[in-house]
């Protein structure tokens, strides 16, 4: 509902009287309506009072009102004759001004003439006394100052040429500065300036006139004698160290070029000349770009050469510090000189640098391994017999790993990451950094695993000690020297060789020194074993079986052979822990002190026929018995690889021996009792060997092969009884 | 491989195999045995590729074990034998000439009643061998020279005229030479052969690690000499029918090397593929490239010696003047081990190319064995292709 219509407000405009009372009437009761009527008169009551209040307040302003305005009127009045007084003062007051200006007006305009002739005159003054002035200023040899003089006078002339006092005026001063012009030039192209006073010489001579074309070339000539001469003097600076030898390249040489490429760049390339061609400036930046690149060239060459001399000899660390150094006035140049480019790098310097520093470390990594062989050697050759080997591997291991190391370390200096330079962004550089890894680390292990293979050649006459001490260091490097030496590459150089297609992965190397310490080992079991063999063979050779005693005793050549057997053993034992069977072995033939071999045969191990012992005399007459014996058993092996344990190595050994016992026995023919010291030394050996080996079903086979031969090359084959035989081996 | 295999067993040990240089028709072998027992026998074995089967003659060889058994190239009847004599405490080496009965007079034998399992000889001659020395190595029949033999006893070394019957020492190791040992035992030579070339005047011994070359003509002239061709014993050698000056030697290191004896620093070929000494070498007289080697670790090995066979290409092929037959040039294999023949059970002392046949091939082990057996198929073809 709208208030503003409400008809029952009497505040509102559209009240409605009429329609109010009947509300009234209607609504309320006689005592609302009359207390209502009694409202109503006292609010209407209360309204008239308050109009009359208001109306004469209204009045009363009125009236004050209008004796104010009365009050100004006056007042008007008497500002207006003052005004008018005023005005007239004024207009004399300008009348007299104009007639002052006009008496003065004369005098003014003679001032002005007289200071300009003035002025005229002072000009003249210094125009007739300028040749003397001029040859003044030369003789103080401020020669900036004469020039400038001229320069100024130069516009009189240029100005009233044509009077003949002035033209002779000219003249002395065009003979005065033709003089000094040349004398400049003598300056110029003198030797011994320096590069700050030709560039000044030079913008004078530009100043007057000079054809700069012809000065811009003569310019670079001179600074390049100059520089040249400065190049002259670095070379002879040998004896300085490398650090001195980069500041006074640095602060004589490179400030010079940087000053006169600076100052020529200024004076012809920045500078337009109406007077020269319009290619000049392109031109100049050309023969500016060329000088520049010839004198960094010729720098660079010189320190090239000088940190090639140095290399491998001084400290590594001054060298790089003063590249550093080099590198960046080179950076800081470059910056200069916008519009040139130096094609020369320091970099390239540094990277070379690097590069003949790893062929150096190269080098004595490889002096240092020959050395460390042959003082190896020598300890095996010189010292007794009681040589620690482990001690001569662990000192050879040892000495290599940590010089390479060292060297490593060595070369992390070229990637300090304090230098300005950073070798492995360029492409070069990063070369460089896996020519580290591959050419350094990598060629050195392959040149180990090289030349150790040599020693294991047939025909080279190495000490079976050198052989087994190189084998077990060779060892070592695969299984744990060459997975260290290659992480430590990796990580130092922060090469991912993993998953890098053209570096040499760590498997390989292993592979090659695995290679290299198997040949070296079988070298030294051959070696061994041709030495048993050696002594087995004369032993066979020399004697005459025919005619010789019952046997009463085991040749002295068979306790030999145990007793070489078993020093080959200790040396080995402090090497190689012997195998894993070990345990089995002595429980298949702890009782060392059983009567008669029984084949105790396991079933999953190759069978060998071993039972001569249990020949009768009938099955010795067959040889169908040790054919059909042979169908059974597997193929001896004698020159082969062996593993990396004593056991096997020692067996090896043993099987070549016994082998060349077995064709010697097959060469000759037996009596009875050569037949049976064969026997005798057989079953010797059969007791004493088991020890050393993993297997000695082996064993029993070559030796019942021995026997079993022996018995077919005898003219009576009569065994000696078993108790017989061991009482004699037993009593040694 | 299996099926190219035919095996002909001996029931005693044997050490002797050659092949019957004299016929050039049959693949013909003769094996002996080498045993103490008295009944040693000489087996002539006669192989017939198209049935595959081994016919063999039996001789008794009643002087005593054979060593070493040579046939004669001039006379398919003789070959010599070096054979164990037992003289009271002593065991003697002596050398014989057999001769084959020929085969009329065989046929007559048949005919008769068979006395003996054997068919006998036609003749036996013992050589005289007893002033040079007690033990005889070899007896080499001169490549050309019908009449003339060489004999290796002990440290000399003798040429024979059989028509003269003239013996004249033309080598001997002293003491002096032979290093520490001293008189008491003196190394002698192992053995020897003919030089192929050198108008037959050359002989080459093996002594010890070394090998010799003499001059027939003059008495204790050495032409050449290798020094330790070998690092321990040299066991055996053949020179190379095709290419002069080349040879193949086998020894106690278990190297084969082939060697230029004009270049004596070191061979011109190598290998070590056997795994223990090697007993006996042979060039194939017909493809040199091919050389068989035979061991005491039970192996006969086929190798090829392309590189340095007078098969090679760059070779002059004036080097092949002994046999007319290689006008054509033949494919020459990679070097390298070509097979390993492996029925062996016991040491191998010999195997023999058939001179007859460049393909077949027979060896010898000492359980008495004898395998015969081809080039594989595969390298025949390579090599003829």
């Amino acid at each position: 509902m709208d208030e503003k219509d409400n008809p029952f407000d009497m505040d509102s405009s559209s009240f409605d009287a009429d329609r109010y009372l009947e509300k009234l009437l209607k609504d309320c009761s006689l005592k609302q309506i009359m207390d209502t009527e009694a409202a109503v008169v006292k609010d209407t009551q209360t309204l008239h009072s308050d109009m009359q209040t208001l109306v004469y307040e209204n009045y009363n302003k009125f009236i004050s009102a209008t004796d104010t305005i009365r009050k100004m009127k006056d007042d008007f009045k008497q500002m207006e004759t003052d005004v008018n007084l005023l005005m007239n003062k004024m207009q004399s007051i300008t009348t007299f001004s104009e007639q002052i200006t006009g008496t003065l007006q004369g005098t003014r305009s003679q001032l002005c003439r007289l200071s300009e002739k003035h002025s005229l005159l002072k000009r003249l003054q210094f125009l007739s006394t300028l040749p003397a002035k001029l040859k003044a200023l030369i003789e103080e040899q401020n020669y900036a100052q004469a020039v400038q003089d001229y320069l100024h006078a130069q516009k009189v002339f240029a100005q009233y040429g044509r009077q003949p006092s002035f033209d002779g005026i000219k003249r002395d001063c065009d003979a005065i500065m033709e003089e000094l012009k040349e004398r400049l030039r003598q300056d110029f192209q003198s030797a011994g300036n320096t590069a700050q006073s030709l560039t000044e010489i030079g913008e004078l001579l530009l100043q007057l006139d000079e054809k700069t074309s012809d000065l811009a070339s003569e310019m670079l000539r001179c600074a390049g004698k100059r520089l040249h001469e400065q190049i002259v003097m670095l070379q002879d600076q040998t004896e300085r160290d490398m650090l001195e030898f980069v500041d006074m390249g640095i602060d004589g040489f490179l400030n010079d070029l940087a000053l006169v490429v600076t100052s020529y760049f200024d004076m012809f390339v920045a500078k337009h000349y109406e007077h020269e061609r319009d290619d000049f400036q392109e031109n100049a930046l050309n023969a500016l770009n060329i000088f520049l690149n010839e004198n960094v060239d010729k720098y660079l060459t010189l320190v090239q050469d000088r940190v090639e001399s140095d290399i491998g000899y001084g400290d590594t660390q001054v060298m790089l510090r003063a590249l550093d150094r080099l590198h960046r006035r080179l950076q800081a140049m470059r910056n200069i000189c916008r519009g040139l480019q130096v094609q020369r790098n320091t970099l390239d310097i540094i990277i070379g640098a690097a590069h003949q520093l790893c062929d150096a470390h190269s080098k004595s990594l490889k002096d240092h391994f020959a050395d460390s062989l042959s003082a190896v050697r020598l300890s095996l050759v010189s010292a007794k017999s009681d040589v620690n080997l482990s001690e001569l591997i662990g000192n050879l291991y040892v000495a290599m790993v940590e010089k390479i190391k060292g060297v490593l370390q060595d070369l992390m200096i070229f990637l300090r990451s304090d230098w300005s330079f950073n070798i492995k962004a360029e492409n070069k550089g990063a070369l460089c950094v896996e020519g580290i890894r591959e050419h350094l680390l990598i060629g050195f292990l392959r040149h180990i695993s090289k030349v150790m293979s040599g020693f294991a050649d047939v025909s080279s006459s190495s000490p079976p000690n050198l052989l087994l001490v190189l084998s077990k260091t060779c060892l070592e490097l695969e299984q744990q020297g060459v997975h260290m030496l290659i992480a430590l590459v990796d990580d130092l150089y922060e090469i991912d060789s993993e998953n890098s297609a053209t570096l040499t992965h760590e498997t390989e190397i292993c592979a090659e020194m695995r290679e290299t310490a198997q040949a070296l080992l079988d070298s030294y079991v051959r070696l061994q074993g041709t030495n048993i063999s050696q002594m087995l063979r004369k032993s066979v050779e020399t004697r005459d079986w025919l005619n010789c005693l019952e046997p009463r005793s085991v040749r002295a050549v068979m306790k030999r052979v145990v007793e070489e057997l078993g020093s080959i053993e200790t040396v080995l034992a402090s090497l190689y822990e012997s195998a894993g069977n070990a345990g089995f072995r002595t429980t298949a033939s702890s009782d060392s002190s059983r009567k008669t071999y029984f084949s105790n045969f396991n079933a999953s191990k190759p069978q060998y026929r071993s039972n001569w012992s249990n020949y009768t005399p009938s099955q010795l007459e067959s040889s169908y018995v040790s054919n059909i014996h042979r169908l059974f058993s597997e193929r001896v092996d004698i020159f082969t690889s062996v593993e990396f344990s004593k056991a096997s190595i020692v067996m090896g050994i043993i099987k070549i021996g016994l082998k060349t016992l077995l064709e010697c026995v097959r060469l000759r023919t037996f009596s009875k009792f050569g037949l049976q010291q064969i026997q005798v030394d057989a079953h010797y050996l059969q007791m004493n060997l088991w020890r050393f080996v993993s297997d000695e079903n082996l064993v029993n086979f070559l030796l019942d092969e021995i026997l079993g031969s022996a018995v077919h090359r005898c003219l009576e084959s009569v065994l000696m009884e078993p108790n017989a035989v061991e009482i004699i081996c037993e009593r040694g | 491989m299996e099926e190219n295999n035919l095996i002909y067993g001996l029931e005693l040990q044997a050490r002797a195999l050659t092949p019957q240089n004299g016929e050039s028709n049959d693949v013909c072998f003769f094996i002996a045995t080498n045993s103490l027992k008295p009944t040693n026998q000489l087996h002539l074995l006669q192989y017939d590729e198209e049935q595959g089967t081994i016919q063999s003659k039996i001789f008794e060889h009643a002087l005593g074990e054979v060593w070493k058994l040579n046939s004669c190239p001039h006379d398919a009847h003789l070959l010599a034998s070096v054979y164990n004599v037992q003289k009271g405490a002593q065991v003697l080496t002596q050398a014989a000439l057999l001769t084959l009965p020929t085969n009329d007079s065989r046929d007559s034998n048949n005919a008769e009643p068979i006395k003996s399992e054997y068919i006998p000889w036609a003749k036996i001659e013992v050589l005289e061998t007893a002033e040079l020395g007690e033990r005889v190595k070899t007896v080499e029949f001169h490549p050309s020279q019908e009449q003339t033999l060489a004999c290796v006893v002990g440290n000399k070394l003798a040429v024979m005229q059989r028509a003269e019957a003239s013996t004249r020492v033309v080598a001997e190791v002293s003491s002096g030479t032979s290093g520490t040992s001293g008189t008491k035992h003196l190394s002698p030579f192992t053995s020897g052969k003919w030089s192929h070339h050198h108008q037959g005047h050359q002989f080459l011994a093996l002594h010890d690690t070394s090998i010799r070359a003499y001059d027939v003509r003059d008495t204790q002239h050495c032409a050449w000499s290798i020094e330790d061709a070998h690092g321990q014993f040299v066991r055996d050698l053949d020179c190379n029918p095709n290419k002069q000056c080349h040879l193949v030697t086998g020894g106690d290191d278990g190297c084969l090397k082939v060697w230029d004896c004009r270049m004596v620093k070191g061979p011109v070929f190598e290998r070590s593929d056997h795994s223990h000494w090697v007993w006996s070498v042979r060039f194939n007289t017909f493809h040199d490239q091919l050389i068989l080697s035979s061991s005491s670790d039970c192996k006969v090995l086929l190798t090829c010696a392309g590189s340095v066979s007078s098969e090679a290409p760059g070779t002059d092929g004036g080097d092949a003047i002994a046999t007319g037959g290689l006008q054509e040039r033949h494919k020459v294999l990679s070097d390298g081990l070509l097979q390993t023949f492996d029925q062996h059970e016991d040491s191998v002392y010999c195997a023999e190319w058939s001179n007859v046949d460049p393909w077949i091939f027979a060896s010898l082990s000492y359980d008495g064995r004898v395998i015969i057996s081809k080039v594989p198929k595969q390298y025949k073809y390579q090599i003829i292709m």
